[in-house]
């Protein structure tokens, strides 16, 4: 398999602070890579270094298998920054040209693409407004429009729907299933959970700067997850043995509903049940949300750095 | 390619609104003054200079004040032109394409420097105007000597620049014109009188580079080439002796230096 993005044994230190440890994935061609984990999890840093923008303390990033310093590789790379656009006194028509000129495209090849994104991020009637007095939103736009100037085979967005009204995470998803279909690769950064579950083919959490999971979302989210169990017996000593094996003991009355940590399968919950002196009385699997799976790792990864 | 492409966006934002505005303040001020030094009778009495010799010094003065007006300008273009834009994300948008560190922090400069040298222009043109009407010559040698001056106003923002890598931005512009005006006394009418007999005489030993600013303009062009250009005979200046050169290549070498210096820290700086 072709990888476009190759993050080995990453690691960024800022002073005392390890912001990256020891990270390693990759990304391939035709693939929409979800990007997660809490603020300050090291998202933004990983991207940034894979951009050379930050230096790494140790590791390496290799961009189409090339290094990952060599500007030149950034010829086929795109980058929407969580803060996009800073440049107010240009308007969006020649922010997006000088864009285009840095990729070193022609002046009359630069016009006619910052006219056909503009069009595109449906900026049109605003393309020739300095966007000093522009809206968060309509930034993001521009940010966007920037980031496709040299049709990228490996695209970077960080938090791309920051800002962005319904029609603009619209625009987003369509322009990122555009690209994949494409062949061509996306790296997505984001909070918004539901998004990279609609949006990404793999994803990748991240907590403390260390990777806490990464598959397939298919693989990820198994349909025996989530176990929903009514008991018999003495339910609080329950709640403690489950509470070892999932992320969620809700407890309603003699009814609980867990969130299996990784590993755990629904079998460990009888066990578990039956160990409490409990008999469980009914059991239910379905498939966890992406959100289930976040929180589910990322307080497990917690509870083992405490430990 | 890519070094002008950024210069000519930091030379374009060089010229903000609020920037046009304290440029418009200032050459109206130096028309005012400007204008008094090209029509006034300032040496009346017993001393009456000549016009020729009268628009040679309104011309030298204009240099000054021309020179000085760039200089405070370089010193606040260029208080952000290295740091700013790392902490802003301009840097990160520009280095994010397929552009070299060391090409971004050129540019940077290289626009903060020639919108300093335009804000000088700007008032040298407006000074060659009133000559023309005033004197009717047009002074070749306040250009030449904004020319000469061009590498001191290119001093001030790489020591301005080196100073905003690791100070605030208001503490490295005094910084940088500290270090300016320690390195160039010479410079300053005042503390050339002050020296009574000029430098050898006074016993004090000063770099090469001291010598610049008003000694790199009266070596360029000295008085009596005014009055010869008066004449029609066309810039007969004397030529630069070695300390005149020793002076510009020791500047440069020190802008060079500078550059360097600020690209040691620039180019580990995360963005």
């Amino acid at each position: 398999m072709k990888h476009f993005l190759e993050v080995v044994n990453l690691t960024k230190r800022f002073g005392g602070i390890t912001a990256v440890d020891e990270l390693s994935f990759a990304v391939a061609a035709g693939e929409v890579f979800g990007f997660l984990g809490r603020n300050g999890a090291g998202k933004t840093t990983t991207i940034k270094v894979a951009l050379d923008l930050v230096k790494p303390t140790r590791g390496e990033v290799r961009l189409f298998g090339d290094d990952w310093r060599d500007p030149e590789v950034r010829r086929r790379v795109g980058y929407l920054p969580e803060f996009p656009v800073r440049y107010p006194y240009l308007t969006p028509r020649r922010y997006l040209r000088f864009a285009a000129w840095l990729f070193g495209l022609p002046r009359a090849e630069a016009a006619r693409r910052a006219d056909e994104l503009l069009a595109r991020v449906e900026l049109d009637d605003a393309a020739d407004r300095k966007m000093a007095g522009f809206s968060k939103g309509m930034l993001q736009r521009v940010g966007l429009a920037q980031a496709l100037v040299n049709e990228p085979d490996l695209l970077f967005l960080d938090e791309p729907t920051a800002g962005l009204d319904p029609l603009g995470h619209r625009l987003v998803k369509e322009l990122v299933r555009d690209y994949a279909a494409r062949g061509k690769a996306v790296v997505v950064s984001s909070h918004i959970l539901a998004e990279i579950e609609a949006q990404c083919s793999r994803v990748a959490i991240i907590d403390e700067g260390r990777l806490v999971a990464e598959g397939k979302l298919g693989e990820l989210l198994r349909p025996t997850d989530v176990v929903e169990v009514e008991l018999e017996g003495p339910v609080a000593a329950a709640r403690v043995v489950f509470g070892k094996i999932s992320s969620a003991a809700q407890a309603n009355g003699n009814r609980f509903v867990l969130t299996l940590f990784p590993g755990k399968e629904a079998s460990d919950v009888s066990r578990a049940a039956a160990g409490a002196g409990c008999v469980v009385t009914a059991l239910t699997t379905r498939r966890r949300s992406l959100e289930d799976l976040f929180v589910s790792v990322v307080k497990s990864s917690g509870e083992d750095a405490a430990a | 390619m890519t070094v002008w492409l950024v210069a000519w966006e930091f030379f374009k934002r060089s010229f903000s609104p609020r920037m046009l505005v304290v440029l418009g303040v200032v050459g109206i001020l130096f028309l005012i003054v400007a204008g008094c030094l090209f029509g006034a009778q300032l040496y009346s009495g017993g001393h009456v200079y000549r016009a020729g010799e009268q628009a040679a010094l309104a011309r030298g003065a204009s240099y000054h004040i021309a020179v000085a007006w760039g200089i405070l300008f370089a010193t606040m273009l260029a208080m952000g032109a290295a740091s700013r834009p790392l902490d802003d994300g301009r840097a990160a948008f520009l280095l994010s394409k397929p552009v070299r560190r060391s090409h971004v922090l050129l540019g940077q400069l290289l626009g903060v420097f020639l919108g300093a040298l335009a804000a000088a222009a700007a008032l040298a043109l407006l000074a060659s105007a009133l000559s023309l009407v005033r004197a009717h010559v047009f002074p070749w040698t306040l250009w030449l000597g904004l020319g000469v001056a061009s590498l001191s106003l290119a001093l001030v923002v790489a020591l301005v620049a080196f100073f905003s890598m690791f100070l605030p931005r208001v503490v490295a512009g005094m910084l940088g014109i500290i270090f300016y005006v320690a390195s160039f006394p010479a410079a300053f009418s005042t503390v050339r009188n002050f020296m009574t007999g000029g430098y050898g005489d006074a016993g004090l030993k000063f770099p090469w580079y001291v010598r610049w600013g008003a000694e790199a303009y009266f070596a360029a062009v000295p008085p009596i080439a005014e009055v010869q250009l008066r004449a029609g005979e066309l810039l007969k200046l004397q030529r630069w002796d070695v300390d005149g050169w020793l002076t510009v290549a020791t500047a440069a070498a020190y802008v060079v230096l500078l550059i360097v210096a600020t690209w040691a820290l620039y180019a580990r700086r995360d963005v």
